[in-house]
């Protein structure tokens, strides 16, 4: 049984009064509110799929000079793929039935049957709700496989850059040791180097790979965090000093303003990641101009505040940096990870605060992380 | 005159090629990005090979081989591409390089490409 007024939007093919009548009684009593529009022609069964939505197609099995199938044929061609339609007839052979129903008729009521009507009607809408809902489960898995690849490409290509060095610093190493080359000696400065430069490496990879668990964690809410007592401010040195050759490569220089220590309950690696994320930006897209950090006392919150003058970002893609795997500037030209500010984000909301930017374009960028000092 | 030109916009990359280049005795120049080794290519002597990185900032590997083959000063320096192996194979044949190195490199395939444009005298 319908539940109660459900109101329902009835498009009749049908030329007599009294089936058309004796139709909608059948509708009533069977919960619904039917607003019917009838119509008798081709002509007007395209100008109703064009002027209005239907919930149902109702149709007599033939019309003077249009027949249920036609009229099937002229909704799906208009572009109503979805939409049910239903056949009421007098009589109707076995054969043409089975022709209906292969054309793809959801259902044949007999005009003496009418009581069938309306559990025809409401199997047709179950129908089209559970292919509507599937088709929709499909895109977004889909989606979620085309976003999962992207991701695995991006962490290859991430993944082989410190791995590049480190094998050929371990292959430098074997050839030297088994005698080859005409290389500089095996000598303590080079043996410090070498292995000065594999520790970087291995370090990178480590960190690289934090990155990516980090990511599995948060999609599946089990950021937990480990808090303590930290100084932002120590944590905001520690990450310029491991940035340092970086911004200097850049030309880029750092200034760390504000308090000399400001303390908090926050979890200090899952902030040094966001501080990293937000500096390493500043120097990607600084354009070698100064960048200044700055820590304060905001009441019980701390607000920290990563600023460039460099290359900005346009007010439509201020909100979209912040998703999953999006950049501001296509991969093409500034490869590596750009789920970092996405992470950021879910970091610094898992702490009870929020990120922030302010930018213009060409004017550089300011980011700002709002923090309450402990939980909440 | 330089040896080998290596472009690669990761810094760690660049010293370490250029670290075990020169070990080995060649003479080396880097450069960041594509745009930076063009600048170093019309300003010096031609190398007798670029070491090419097909992903890097601001012009990547293959707008870099594009400029460089419109370039009838630039053309004919032999090209040997670093690729990250995501890369297509018809991206590949059709940047016409003088051969191909798939990341991680191998050192010695690196030194024997390297020896083979640039044999010692």
């Amino acid at each position: 049984m319908a539940t109660l007024a459900q109101p329902l939007r009835v498009l009749l093919v049908e030329d007599s009064d009294h089936d058309a009548r004796l139709l909608e009684l059948a509708l009533v009593r069977g919960g619904y509110v039917p607003s019917i529009t009838r119509v008798e022609n081709r002509q007007g069964l395209s100008a109703a799929l064009e002027s209005e939505t239907w919930d149902v197609v109702v149709s007599d099995y033939s019309l003077p000079r249009f027949s249920a199938l036609e009229a099937l044929k002229l909704v799906r061609d208009s572009g109503a793929r979805d939409l049910p339609f239903l056949v009421v007839s007098g009589s109707i052979g076995e054969e043409s039935a089975i022709e209906a129903l292969k054309a793809g008729v959801g259902d044949i009521v007999s005009k003496g049957n009418l009581g069938r009507l309306v559990p025809a009607v409401e199997r047709e809408l179950r129908d089209l709700r559970v292919r509507i809902e599937r088709r929709e489960a499909l895109e977004a898995l889909t989606q979620a496989v085309h976003v999962r690849d992207e991701f695995l490409s991006i962490a290859s290509h991430e993944l082989k850059t410190p791995l590049t060095s480190l094998q050929l610093q371990v292959q430098s190493l074997a050839r030297a040791l088994a005698g080859a080359g005409t290389g500089a000696p095996l000598d303590k400065p080079r043996l410090a180097r070498t292995a000065a430069m594999i520790t970087r490496q291995t370090e990178r990879l480590t960190q690289l790979i934090n990155r990516m668990l980090d990511i599995s964690r948060v999609t599946t809410g089990r950021l937990d965090l480990a808090r303590a007592e930290v100084d932002l401010v120590r944590l905001a040195k520690d990450a310029i000093e491991r940035l340092e050759d970086s911004a200097r490569d850049a030309g880029s220089e750092i200034r760390l303003v504000g308090k000399a220590s400001v303390m908090g309950v926050w979890d200090a690696d899952r902030i040094d990641a966001v501080l990293t994320n937000l500096v390493a930006n500043a120097i990607k897209y600084g354009e070698g101009k100064p960048i200044t950090i700055a820590v304060e006392e905001v009441g019980d919150e701390v607000r920290l505040t990563v600023r460039d003058i460099g290359i900005g970002i346009a007010p439509e893609d201020q909100e979209r940096i912040f998703g999953r795997f999006e950049r501001a500037v296509s991969i093409r030209h500034y490869g590596g990870f750009g789920v970092g500010l996405w992470i950021s984000r879910q970091i610094v909301e898992a702490h009870g605060g929020r990120i922030e930017v302010t930018s213009v374009p060409g004017g550089g960028s300011s980011f700002a992380v709002l923090l309450p000092k402990r939980a909440p | 005159m330089t040896d080998v030109l290596v472009v690669d916009d990761d810094r760690d990359t660049r010293e370490t090629v250029r670290d075990l280049l020169e070990d080995e005795g060649f003479s080396v120049a880097v450069a960041g990005n594509g745009a930076d080794a063009l600048v170093w290519l019309r300003a010096n002597k031609a190398p007798r090979l670029v070491l090419l990185d097909l992903s890097m900032p601001l012009m990547d590997g293959s707008e870099f081989r594009r400029h460089q083959r419109d370039d009838p000063a630039l053309a004919s320096i032999p090209v040997v591409v670093v690729s990250a192996a995501g890369e297509m194979p018809e991206k590949l044949s059709l940047m016409a390089a003088s051969g191909h190195l798939a990341k991680p490199v191998k050192l010695e395939d690196m030194l024997g490409l390297v020896r083979k444009f640039c044999p010692k005298n």
